[in-house]
């Protein structure tokens, strides 16, 4: 893997002025995340982890320091600046699903691309795509209030992914979930980290997790206590296939023809050599050209130009 | 965003709380409402009384008096001048002279004009009794009654037919009574009877009294071809010496008059329209309150300030859209029910049926481009507010 830093954060603190007491919720944070890696943020409530990651995602600045995504000061960004590295560059994923209740699933997923100014035909057929790679395709009238935490969940992480992002960052995806739809939300993580080589960062509080992950950043008291590498974890996830392709046994395959767009899970259950195959999410992939052994045919997504997300 | 996602955004949002949305319209219909029937009210009121006054045709008419030097007698050369003016159509010479009419023993005054029969139609006299036709060279005579209620003929048909005695009352260029003259006594056949009950006058044939002073005339009505020519044919005419009037001062008075009473109207309405932005306000903002996890989603996932702005700008634009087009609905049809009461009570009491309302597309345009401005403006706020919530704290908010 090359070492490119995606994200270089020097020197980050961050204090909340309280009234009376100021809370240090970062002390001099420093590190490193590099393309394509899965990396874990861990550590007890109030370690900062959420703190960080919502830096990282620009929701808020950081009271002295720097963040760098993709060579980016992400500090000096404008109002609108910020919008846009949220737009295009990060995808988010929270606890708490975070869907608009008042619209349908595929406009939910779309949306970002609404404020991308994509027209309605072009981002509802890469929304329809993406429910199809998180195995819902049959859901896409549905409010989601219609449906189950897992699979609102796995409506927000096609969000996440409909503007086609670098970044990955999921703050608890599975805190609000049962076990199976933990374990397939977890899934589909790992096969965004590994087949699309996005970069994935991981908020959790699930020990059982960290194996997958190529680094765990331990953090507790605003601090990075220390990180942990994992030289194993590309192995890990086969282990984690054979374990959760039982729940997902006997489901129908995908009707969408094209192979590279047959859903994760469907892939993951049939072989465990299928676990190279990329998910392949319309348009222009990061780092695409990378993708595993077999090239994927990609006659309807070929349709499905880069878009332009600058808005 | 696009603006069609923005407004189907909006629209969605109005959407989701009907009660509400519907609660705050109905708010703006009133405001607008109010305006368009109080304002229309004016409108109506104004052509009603502009109408009372004058036809259009009278409009074009231009009154000639003497000037005040001696040049400035209304001579025949003069009115042959005035007739060869560009644009100028007709010139119809008056002469006027005070009168008393007699019947038997009792008397009553009077102002005779003599016109020729043929421009009759520049005096803007309309005849309720009779004939409205004098005939040239004849003794026949259009009076008004309130010419002869003190000769106690007030009865038309008594009066149409009826010969009179008028004396005619020469003054000299001293203002004096000339000597009288058995010639100044004329007997007029009253053809026509105008129901004028206020101003005294009769008019007559120019060539049966134009033997007493053929010199000068005591007026000229001037008929311009185009309405708005009257203004530059005035002028010329002006500046040759000679006072004008016309009917379309009396316009212009009323006209600015009118201005006044509809300000006056259209501001009680102003008070309905500013309680309905209040609500407005209050709607958004509350919106925004309830909104605000889902503002910070936006903002989460990309949403530019501008974004979530023009959203919630777009929904009290649509409020104020919706509301003006209704409430300009209902307030023409008000007017439109209680000038049927109006009419159907006078007329069935013989009354004359007139019309009191009256809404200029102008005027409907307006108030909807007003009513969308105003709702518009009090969303803006709001707007501002839910643009700027600061996106991590608005996620935390439930």
């Amino acid at each position: 893997m090359a070492k490119v830093p995606v994200i270089k954060i020097v020197n980050v603190t961050k204090k909340f002025d309280l009234g009376r007491v100021t809370v240090d919720a970062l002390q001099s944070v420093n590190l490193e995340i590099y393309s394509g890696e899965f990396v874990i943020f861990f550590g007890p409530s109030g370690c900062g982890k959420s703190t960080l990651m919502s830096m990282i995602a620009c929701l808020q600045p950081p009271s002295t320091g720097k963040i760098y995504v993709r060579g980016e000061d992400v500090t000096t960004l404008d109002d609108n600046q910020l919008a846009a590295h949220r737009r295009t560059k990060i995808g988010m994923v929270f606890q708490a699903f975070n869907l608009i209740s008042s619209m349908n699933v595929l406009e939910n997923i779309a949306l970002p691309l609404t404020f991308a100014r994509i027209s309605r035909s072009r981002r509802m057929n890469r929304a329809e795509n993406l429910l199809e790679t998180v195995g819902m395709a049959e859901y896409k009238k549905h409010t989601p209030s219609e449906l189950s935490g897992g699979q609102q969940q796995r409506i927000a992480l096609a969000r996440s992914l409909v503007a086609n992002p670098w970044i990955v960052l999921a703050d608890e995806p599975t805190g609000n979930l049962d076990s199976k739809s933990a374990d397939e939300v977890m899934r589909l993580l790992i096969s965004l980290n590994r087949k699309s080589k996005r970069t994935v960062i991981l908020i959790t509080h699930n020990p059982d997790y960290l194996v997958y992950a190529d680094r765990v950043f331990n953090m507790r008291d605003g601090k990075i206590v220390n990180v942990d590498v994992n030289a194993n974890a590309r192995m890990e996830i086969t282990k984690a296939k054979d374990t959760t392709a039982k729940s997902v046994k006997g489901k129908k395959p995908s009707k969408n023809k094209v192979d590279a767009e047959s859903s994760v899970e469907v892939a993951q259950a049939e072989s465990a050599e299928n676990i190279e195959q990329p998910i392949d999410l319309g348009g222009e992939t990061p780092e695409a050209t990378v993708i595993g052994k077999e090239a994927p045919k990609k006659p309807k997504t070929s349709k499905i130009k880069p878009m332009r997300l600058g808005g | 965003m696009r603006l069609i996602d923005i407004f189907s955004m909006a629209m969605g949002n109005l959407r989701r709380n009907r009660m509400r949305t519907a609660l705050t319209v109905t708010g703006v219909v009133v405001g607008i409402g109010a305006i368009v029937f109080l304002v229309s009210l004016g409108f109506g009121l104004q052509e009603l009384m502009v109408s009372k006054v004058a036809n259009l045709d009278a409009l074009t008419v231009v009154t000639v008096r003497p000037g005040s030097k001696d040049d400035t007698d209304i001579t025949a050369e003069i009115v042959e001048r005035f007739k060869s003016f560009e644009n100028v159509q007709e010139v119809s010479p008056i002469l006027s002279y005070p009168a008393q009419i007699t019947d038997g023993e009792v008397s009553s005054e009077t102002v005779v004009y003599g016109v020729e029969p043929r421009l009759f139609g520049l005096e803007d006299i309309s005849v309720n009794y009779g004939s409205s036709e004098i005939s040239e060279n004849s003794r026949e005579a259009i009076v008004s009654v309130a010419s002869l209620k003190d000769l106690n003929l007030t009865n038309p048909d008594q009066v149409i037919g009826k010969e009179l005695e008028f004396k005619i009352v020469e003054l000299d260029a001293t203002g004096n009574i000339k000597e009288e003259d058995e010639e100044n006594i004329i007997v007029f056949k009253i053809i026509g009877l105008t129901s004028e009950e206020k101003t005294k006058y009769a008019y007559v044939p120019l060539s049966i009294i134009k033997n007493l002073d053929g010199e000068r005339y005591s007026s000229v009505k001037v008929r311009v071809a185009d309405r708005k020519q009257v203004a530059n044919v005035r002028k010329t005419i002006e500046s040759m010496g000679f006072p004008t009037t016309s009917i379309k001062d009396t316009v212009d008075q009323i006209d600015q008059a009118f201005v006044i009473v509809k300000t006056v109207l259209g501001g009680f309405g102003m008070i309905a329209l500013f309680v309905a932005a209040i609500g407005i306000f209050n709607t958004m903002t509350i919106s925004l309150l309830e909104r605000t996890h889902e503002i910070g989603i936006m903002k989460a996932i990309g949403g530019r300030n501008r974004d979530v702005a023009l959203v919630f700008t777009a929904e009290a634009a649509m409020i104020g859209f919706l509301g003006g087009a209704l409430g300009v609905f209902s307030g023409w049809i008000l007017g439109v029910a209680i000038e049927g009461l109006i009419n159907f009570i006078a007329t069935s009491v013989n009354g004359e049926a007139n019309s009191y309302f009256s809404v200029p597309v102008y005027f409907v345009l307006g108030v909807v481009g007003f009513s969308f401005a105003v709702s518009t403006f009090a969303g803006i706020w709001p707007a501002r507010r839910a643009a700027r919530l600061n996106p991590l704290e608005a996620l935390r908010y439930e």
